[in-house]
């Protein structure tokens, strides 16, 4: 027969096996050390791994963020006063994969806001969700490294939305910016195969897309230059009439690229961009009136198109005013005893023959 | 189709060693069909054809649409698009079947599937434009024609995606873009 060796059958002793003269026999560590603490130790590493993960994304999108500001300063202090947020720092750290910069202090220029949007790389469960599942939804982005120029003019110029737009993934430009689903979309000679003009007017085609703007774009930089669109429209599609009023600034979308040769590209194209609103500034581009008038134009519809919502909203809160009205005059009907209920109605009643013989009256 | 249906109720889906086979046979053909998807992704990667592509897309009231939306893309973009739609229902087949087929434990689906994701891969506008070779015009002239659907039958809704200059200049400049999601 076989025979379960001794040492197998001798269990170890549980915490709940000793008795109360027993443990008060024991030291504290020995007594703690008598509990099982698996569970714990798992908990308390994948906090710390959580933790440590964090840190590691979070500081390495801040060196990419640090490093990418530096090596852009050149393009900036040539012109501008100041470059970071103060003088002596260069970004504020909003989240863990938003940081903002900022310049300012040039000559036609209010201000240049420098959003950069990293992906989540604190978080490696939403890093990985997002890559992933914006593959099967349209609604999810795909995470991205990428900047965005706000270039805010000083002076007022004319209105209008001119964009020069990569073509890779320029459908999504336009469903994401309401501004550039206002223009038309056209291929240019001018242009390297890998970018389209969008603009209101083919007139704003031939004055703002200048020598040097065409020199600062090539064939491979539509893979890094998103778009740079001048707009006095919003991004976000407006929902009120006060949206729409125009506030004149520069977009430029790119991604983070910190290649040498990219970079310089960015640079051109920041300073084709500073001297283009320096030309409209000082008046040097002007827009002929019927442009202007087209421009105008189709601020007119948008405005259409919202004023009727609004009309639409109104004519609906009206009508269910008057539904409540009519329920709370029967409600209060019903309270009345029978009597006074039948002479309202005798009331009401006498009043409706008054109206049609009114109207058999007119009509006779 | 029907010759599968009569073959499997002769296959003894119980045998562990069929069981086997059944499985390793539809994953290889997922296989194959993923991979077929992918050279064509890869080939359409390297033609890296930019002729701009504009169309008209008929509203979607499913998702609350009123106007049709006006599309501007790229031929390689527009393709693109096709693979990834392929794609995508070749994973949500793979889903599909996995609930199936390790929850609901039936094989008989399994065995159906094998073949018609290839076939289907193959038979794929796409794939006979960059695989094939078969010119893109005619049937296949982009955008693809694609047959209505059962919902847009019953609703006469959906006519098709329009490709006519008129509807384009209209619908192009609508502003219909930036719409808040929340």
């Amino acid at each position: 027969m076989y025979r379960i060796p001794e040492a197998a059958v001798k269990t170890v002793k549980k915490y709940a096996d000793y008795t109360v003269e027993e443990l008060s026999s024991l030291s504290l560590l020995e007594r703690i050390s008598l509990q099982n603490w698996t569970i714990e130790y798992v908990t308390i590493l994948s906090i710390v791994g959580y933790i440590v993960l964090f840190l590691l994304g979070s500081w390495y999108n801040q060196k990419i963020t640090k490093k990418y500001l530096t090596l852009l300063t050149p393009f900036f202090t040539k012109t501008f006063y100041q470059y970071g947020v103060q003088k002596d720092q260069l970004y504020i750290k909003d989240v863990a994969d938003h940081f903002t910069s900022y310049a300012t202090g040039r000559a036609n220029i209010a201000k240049v806001g420098i959003s950069i949007q990293l992906k989540p790389r604190h978080n490696l469960f939403l890093w990985s969700t997002e890559a992933i599942m914006s593959f099967f939804f349209d609604s999810i982005k795909t995470p991205e490294d990428t900047v965005v120029f706000d270039v805010i003019p000083f002076n007022n110029y004319d209105n209008f939305i001119f964009g020069i737009v990569s073509k890779l993934g320029m459908d999504k430009a336009r469903k994401l910016c309401y501004y550039l689903s206002l223009t038309r979309t056209s291929d240019s000679p001018k242009l390297p195969e890998s970018f389209v003009f969008m603009s209101e007017a083919n007139e704003l085609q031939e004055k703002l897309f200048t020598k040097e703007l065409e020199l600062a774009l090539d064939l491979s930089s539509a893979s890094y230059i998103k778009s740079i669109a001048f707009t006095d429209q919003p991004q976000e599609r407006p929902e009120k009439i006060l949206d729409l009023k125009p506030s004149r600034r520069v977009v430029i979308q790119t991604k983070l690229v910190t290649g040498d040769d990219q970079l310089a590209h960015i640079g051109k194209v920041l300073e084709a961009i500073f001297n283009v609103i320096d030309k409209l500034s000082t008046q040097e581009i002007t827009l002929k009136p019927e442009t202007a008038k087209k421009i105008v134009r189709t601020r007119e519809i948008e405005i259409g198109k919202l004023k009727k919502i609004e009309e639409d909203e109104k004519q609906e809160k009206l009508a269910d005013e008057k539904a409540r009205q009519r329920k709370a005059e029967r409600e209060q009907l019903r309270k009345l005893s029978p009597e006074e209920q039948e002479k309202i109605e005798k009331k009401a009643a006498e009043k409706r023959q008054k109206k049609l013989l009114k109207k058999q009256r007119i009509r006779g | 189709m029907l010759g599968m249906m009569q073959l499997a109720k002769k296959i003894d889906f119980e045998n562990p060693d069929v069981l086997f086979w059944v499985r390793v046979g539809y994953l290889g053909c997922q296989a194959v069909a993923l991979a077929i998807y992918f050279i064509t992704k890869a080939k359409i990667n390297s033609k890296n054809d930019l002729t701009t592509l504009k169309y008209v897309e008929p509203a979607n009231p499913m998702s609350g649409e009123s106007e049709p939306k006006a599309v501007v893309t790229t031929v390689k973009e527009y393709d693109l698009k096709q693979v990834d739609a392929a794609l995508k229902g070749v994973f949500q087949g793979l889903a599909m079947m996995g609930f199936m087929h390790l929850y609901m434990k039936y094989t008989n689906p399994l065995f159906m599937q094998t073949i018609s994701t290839v076939k289907g891969a193959l038979e794929t506008d796409i794939v006979k434009i960059h695989l094939f070779g078969v010119p893109a015009s005619g049937d296949l002239k982009r955008p693809f024609k694609a047959a209505p659907n059962l919902l847009q039958q019953l609703t006469g809704a959906g006519a098709g995606v329009k490709t006519d200059k008129a509807s384009i200049d209209a619908a192009e400049v609508s502003g219909a873009g930036g719409v808040k999601e929340d």
